[in-house]
Order: structure tokens, then C-alpha cells, then sequence
């Protein structure tokens, strides 16, 4: 049978149950999946399962599929509720995610802009990362990751949050602002 | 000059653009506009300071190393055999498969639940036909099918037997009539005459004429009714006590304008 891509051939066996096609299904998207759950989540364990149980729903769900949007953007989307269910729970548990536990109070943000990189250290620096975009609402929060750390396309993050381009972008506007204000707030104290 | 409301409506179109002049991601036109800006408005350039200081904040979270994940597919492949394979259905039909389907389901359901009521009101319709024998010559040959005038089947009976005179020439619904009036006459039931879905008021032709054949006043007490100015062109015998059988005859009056009628 002749496919019009590789996205496709692979769409259509999965569909089919073809667990080879799947494993290269896994192996083409995993790592972005994992980055995207870890960078809403902040942790590791809590990205790899997230990982793990996306892909085994997608490979429940990939005869309902409806190929409306690439496996990419599918494979975010499931894993973006996956995140936001844990986001949920530990909310309604009250629990820190990460061990925020570090020494802001001496950061200005003078000395943020003369040289980040030197200033904070890079496990402090992912620290406060996770610091600034926990205190972000959660849908807020998925924008930022979505386009400047997964660097996904207007297009694209329209498909995962299931809106319009024009939607995307104010909602990314009102997200950066929020990080903005955000950071403010964490630098002054 | 200095226009407060137009200096605010600027501010917020550059607010909105900072991030990308932060990125250097504008045009090179609207980068110049930007900076233009910038260079006369406090406000924005502390917008700007924190602009940048969270975009610093997020390319260095985007360029900074995360951790590799654990898991692997060795990992994951156990866990879905647990799964059957899973069967495709014909996903951009399925929403439209599942609604017929519910749909006729929900149908049948309806169906079997007001079965019962609609037997009771449907008159069911018997091929043969039972009349008197003495009267059965006239009346089965010119009456159109399927026709009951009048059943004989007593105990057993369907809960209505239906007469149909329809089309019917005038001269043969009156024997027909009186064929089917002489059988309910016979009748070991009682039987009450009643007038439904007629066209023309029935008591301007039929119930002087009906009375005497419909209306034997027998041992059994047969009653007449006939109600006035009842739309109807059907006339119903059915029997008095609703746990009896009920007899009825109904009669379609091909002609209704013409003042001689068969009764």
C-alpha cells in the first residue's frame, strides 16, 4: 500500500494494532513527550510516568484517532491532561513538587540581567524556572512550555489546546505577562 | 502634540511586541517603531527590563539539559499486552454508527412499550369474512377487501373487528349495511352504534335509516349511539362492556353531498 508519508504509514498501522509501528511511534516521539510532561511538572519520575501512561493510552486509542492533527500534537495533548490531572491532585493534596528551598532573597534583578548565567547556578536556575511557572495557572503554564520550550508552531499549539491561532496568541500574550509579573514579585521578595 | 489616550493605546500595542523585540523576532520596520517607542516611554522600557529578564529566565530553561527518562520501550511493551490489539472501527463514522444504532434501539424500545395501547387502538382487520350466511351474499362481492362487516368469532374475538364500505355503490352499501346490521343483530353480544372520523355530520342520512337494522332491541340490550356532528364517515359498532369483544363496522360514505342516502 502506498502511503503519502511516513506519518501516515504510521498512522494507519497503529491503527491497526501494529506494535511495530508503535515502537517507532515511541522511539520518534518519547523524548519530546518526556520534555514536554517534565518541563510542566519539574520532575523526572513524575515526567517518566506521565511518558509511560501516554503512550499506553495512545496505543488504546489510536483506532479512535481520527488523524485530525499530526501524532505529535496528539501525543502532547494526551500528555498535557495526564500533566494536569497530577497538577490537580497535588493541589488538592497540598503538595511542593520541588524543593524550592533556595536563596532568592539575594538575587536582584539587576545582577539577573548583568549576567544570569553566572549568577545562579544551573540547578538553582531550574529551580527557579519551576518556581516562577508553578506559581503560573496551569493552562497558562502549558502555553509557555508549549512555545518557548517545546517551540511549537502557532499552528501546532492551536491543535494541542483545540483553538484558534488568533486564541493561541492572546492566551500566550496573557501567559508571558503573568510570567513576567510573576518573576517580579518572586525577585523583589 | 501629546496625546495621553493614543500614548496609552501605543503602549499596549508594544507590550504586546516586546517579547519578540526581546527575541529579535520583528521586522525590521517594527523593531524601529519599537525602539522609537521605547526611547520616549518610561512605562514600557521597565515592561522591557522585565521582559527580558523572563525571556533570559525561559531560554535558559530551553537550552539547559533535562534529565533522560527512565523508562524504556523494553518497560512500557509489557504493559500493553495486557491490552488486546485494538480493533479498528471506521473512526469518521463511528459517532454516526453508534447514534443509528442507539436510535433504533431506542425505537424498538418505544415500540414494545406502547405495543400493547396501539393494538387496542388500531381496529384489527379480519380477511374473512363471518357475516350471517343468509345476508353474506350480497355484501362480501361489492365491499372492498380487506373487510369485516361483522364477526361471529364470539368468545376469542380480536377486541375490534373493522368494516369497510369504501368506494362502495349506493345501492350495494345499503344491502351491505343491512347485511352487516342483520349479523351484529345477531350477535349473542350487546353492541353500541358510534359514529367516528365521519366527513359529514351522520344524522343527516344515516341515523334514521340505520336505527331499525342497527338496533335490534333484542334480549341482549343492543344500544345506538350516535353522536352529532361528529367529522366522521365511519360508523363503529363495538360492545358495550369493554371486557367483551367488540363487533365493529365502519362505513366510508363515497358520496356525502347527496341528500338520498342508502340508510
Amino acid at each position: 500500500m502506498e502511503y503519502k508519508s511516513d506519518e501516515q504509514r504510521l498512522l494507519v498501522k497503529c491503527r491497526r494494532g501494529d506494535r511495530t509501528a508503535f515502537e517507532e511511534v515511541y522511539n520518534k516521539y518519547t523524548r519530546i513527550v518526556y520534555r514536554h510532561a517534565y518541563h510542566l511538572l519539574g520532575s523526572g519520575d513524575e515526567a517518566d510516568d506521565v511518558m509511560q501512561e501516554t503512550f499506553v493510552r495512545a496505543y488504546r486509542s489510536f483506532p479512535e484517532f481520527r488523524g485530525d492533527c499530526s501524532i505529535h500534537t496528539w501525543l502532547l495533548k494526551v500528555a498535557g491532561n495526564l500533566c494536569r490531572d497530577r497538577i490537580k491532585q497535588r493541589v488538592r493534596r497540598g503538595d511542593v513538587p520541588l524543593n524550592l528551598d533556595t536563596h532568592y532573597e539575594e538575587l536582584t534583578p539587576d545582577a539577573w540581567e548583568q549576567n544570569p548565567a553566572v549568577t545562579v547556578e544551573r540547578e538553582d536556575m531550574h529551580r527557579m524556572i519551576y518556581r516562577v511557572l508553578d506559581g503560573l495557572p496551569a493552562a497558562q503554564r502549558e502555553m509557555i512550555v508549549l512555545r518557548d520550550l517545546d517551540e511549537l508552531s502557532y499552528q501546532e499549539i492551536a491543535e494541542v489546546i483545540g483553538c484558534t491561532v488568533a486564541g493561541v496568541k492572546l492566551r500566550l500574550f496573557r501567559a508571558r505577562k503573568s510570567l513576567r509579573t510573576r518573576m517580579e514579585a518572586l525577585l523583589q521578595g | 502634540m501629546y496625546n495621553f489616550f493614543e500614548h496609552k493605546k501605543q503602549c499596549r500595542q508594544i507590550e504586546q511586541m516586546l517579547w519578540d523585540y526581546t527575541a529579535h523576532r520583528l521586522p525590521e520596520d517594527i523593531y524601529e517603531k519599537v525602539e522609537a517607542h521605547l526611547a520616549l516611554c518610561d512605562s514600557c522600557q521597565r515592561t522591557l527590563h522585565s521582559t527580558r529578564s523572563a525571556h533570559q529566565l525561559i531560554s535558559a530553561a530551553r537550552s539547559r539539559e533535562i534529565p533522560e527518562p527512565v523508562s524504556t520501550w523494553e518497560d512500557l511493551a509489557p504493559q500493553l499486552q495486557r491490552f488486546p490489539v485494538p480493533v479498528q472501527n471506521s473512526p469518521r463514522y463511528a459517532p454516526l454508527v453508534w447514534s443509528l444504532t442507539g436510535g433504533v434501539a431506542a425505537a424498538l424500545l418505544i415500540l414494545l412499550a406502547f405495543l400493547p395501547m396501539i393494538g387496542a387502538l388500531q381496529p384489527v382487520v379480519h380477511p374473512v369474512l363471518a357475516l350471517h350466511p343468509a345476508e353474506s351474499k350480497s355484501a362480501p362481492a361489492v365491499i372492498n377487501k380487506p373487510v369485516v362487516l361483522a364477526s361471529k368469532t364470539t368468545e376469542h374475538a380480536p377486541a375490534t373487528h373493522h368494516a369497510s364500505l369504501q368506494q362502495l355503490p349506493r345501492t350495494e352499501l345499503a344491502a351491505a349495511c343491512r347485511a352487516a346490521f342483520t349479523a351484529l343483530a345477531a350477535s349473542t353480544h350487546p353492541v353500541v352504534l358510534t359514529q367516528a372520523a365521519a366527513r359529514t355530520p351522520l344524522h343527516k342520512h344515516s341515523a334514521p335509516a340505520v336505527s331499525p337494522h342497527a338496533a335490534p332491541h333484542t334480549a341482549k340490550q343492543p344500544r345506538i349511539q350516535l353522536p352529532q356532528n361528529s367529522p366522521s364517515n365511519q360508523l363503529q359498532y363495538v360492545s358495550a362492556s369493554s371486557t367483551e369483544p367488540h363487533y365493529v363496522l365502519s362505513m366510508l360514505q363515497p358520496d356525502t353531498s347527496s341528500e338520498d342516502s342508502p340508510y
